[in-house]
C-alpha cells in the first residue's frame, strides 16, 4: 500500500477554485497524519489541535502560493512545521538543534518506511524513541514515516538543505535500527 | 507487527472526533463569512492570528504610519493659532452692545417722536430669573 496519496486522486485543482467539498476531502486525508506529526513535535494535545486548525485555515488562504499541486502534502506539513517551530522556540530546550554535522554524501537509507516493521511489544519503546530524538531529527523522521515524502520535499518543508535532511534521517534511523535489532 | 506509520496513527486515533470538528470549523472559517473567524476561534488562536497575520505581516506599514502621524502632530503644534479665524470672533463688550442699542432706540424714538428708553448693560447680562424690576421699552 503506497504511503503517499495518489496525486491524481487529490482534488487540489477544485480546491484551488474554492470547492468546499474538495477541501473537505483534502483535509480528511491529511488530518490524522498532520495531527500525529504536530502532536509528536509539540507534545501538547491542545496546542496540536490549534496548530492543525490554523494550518487548515492558512492552507485555504495561501493555496495560490503553491506552484506544484503534487507537493500539496509536503506544503501542508511545511505550514504546520512553521507553527511548531514557533511554539518550540518559546519552550526552547537545548537539544542540540543547531549543533549538528551535515553529511551531504549520505545515500538515502535502503529500506522504504512501509517495510520497517515493529513488534507489538516494541511499540511503546518506538514511541519513547521518537520522544528522545532532538526536535529537528524527530521532524524529519516523522515526515519520512508518516507520509514517505521525498527527501527534497522534506528539505523544502523544513526549510533546510538536502544534506542536513539526510544527516538527520540517518541519525534517527540508526537509533531505530538499534531498537529493532535489540529484539530477540 | 506494524509499520511506524501505523503505530503513530493508532496512537493518535482517539483525537479523530476533535479533528473532525476542527476540520468543519476551519472550512467554515476559511470559506465562509468573515465574522465567523472572530467569534469561532479560541482566544489564543485569535490573538496569534492577529499578531502574525495583521501586525507582523504589515511590518513595513507601521513605521510609515507612525511617521505620518508624527508629521501631522508636528504640523499641528508648529502652526500658530489664528486670531482672525471666524470661529474665534469675539463678541463685542457689553458696554458696546448697550451703546449700540441705545443709539438704535434714540433713532427709533426720533422717528416716532417719542422719548428714548435707556437700556442699562447690567439688565442685558442678567438672566431672567435675576431681574428685580421689569424692563419697559417704549
Amino acid at each position: 500500500m503506497p504511503l503517499t496519496a495518489n496525486i491524481e486522486a487529490l482534488p487540489v485543482s477544485p480546491a484551488r477554485a474554492g470547492d468546499a467539498s474538495a477541501w473537505d476531502i483534502l483535509f480528511q486525508r491529511y488530518q490524522l497524519p498532520l495531527y500525529s506529526f504536530v502532536a509528536e513535535l509539540v507534545r501538547d494535545e491542545q496546542a496540536a489541535l490549534d496548530i492543525v486548525q490554523e494550518t487548515f485555515i492558512n492552507a485555504v488562504r495561501y493555496l495560490h502560493s503553491l506552484r506544484d499541486d503534487e507537493k500539496f502534502g509536503s506544503w501542508l506539513f511545511g505550514i504546520a512545521h512553521q507553527r511548531c517551530i514557533q511554539l518550540w522556540r518559546r519552550k526552547r530546550k537545548d537539544d542540540g538543534f543547531f549543533n549538528e554535522e551535515v553529511h551531504d554524501d549520505l545515500v538515502g537509507d535502503a529500506e522504504p518506511p512501509d517495510e520497517v516493521l515493529i513488534r507489538r511489544e516494541d511499540e511503546t519503546a518506538f514511541m519513547a524513541l521518537i520522544e528522545t530524538l532532538p526536535f529537528a531529527h524527530r521532524t524529519v523522521l516523522l515526515l519520512h514515516y508518516l507520509e514517505d515524502f521525498p527527501l527534497e520535499q522534506i528539505a523544502e518543508a523544513t526549510e533546510t538543505n538536502l544534506g542536513t535532511v539526510k544527516s538527520r534521517l540517518h541519525y534517527a534511523k540508526k537509533a531505530l535500527r538499534k531498537l529493532i535489532k535489540e529484539q530477540p | 507487527m506494524k509499520t511506524p506509520r501505523q503505530i503513530l496513527l493508532d496512537t493518535h486515533t482517539p483525537a479523530q472526533q476533535q479533528l473532525d470538528r476542527i476540520r468543519a470549523r476551519a472550512l467554515a472559517t476559511a470559506l465562509g463569512r468573515k465574522p465567523a473567524l472572530f467569534h469561532r476561534l479560541p482566544p489564543a488562536l485569535l490573538a496569534r492570528w492577529v499578531w502574525n497575520d495583521l501586525i507582523l505581516a504589515c511590518k513595513p506599514a507601521w513605521p510609515a504610519l507612525a511617521a505620518i502621524w508624527v508629521g501631522i502632530l508636528g504640523l499641528n503644534l508648529a502652526t500658530p493659532r489664528s486670531s482672525g479665524a471666524a470661529a474665534h470672533t469675539k463678541a463685542p463688550p457689553p458696554s458696546q452692545v448697550s451703546t449700540g442699542l441705545n443709539e438704535n432706540r434714540r433713532i427709533l424714538a426720533d422717528l416716532l417722536d417719542r422719548p428714548p428708553t435707556v437700556i442699562h448693560k447690567h439688565s442685558i447680562l442678567k438672566p431672567r430669573t435675576a431681574r428685580r424690576e421689569p424692563i419697559v421699552i417704549c
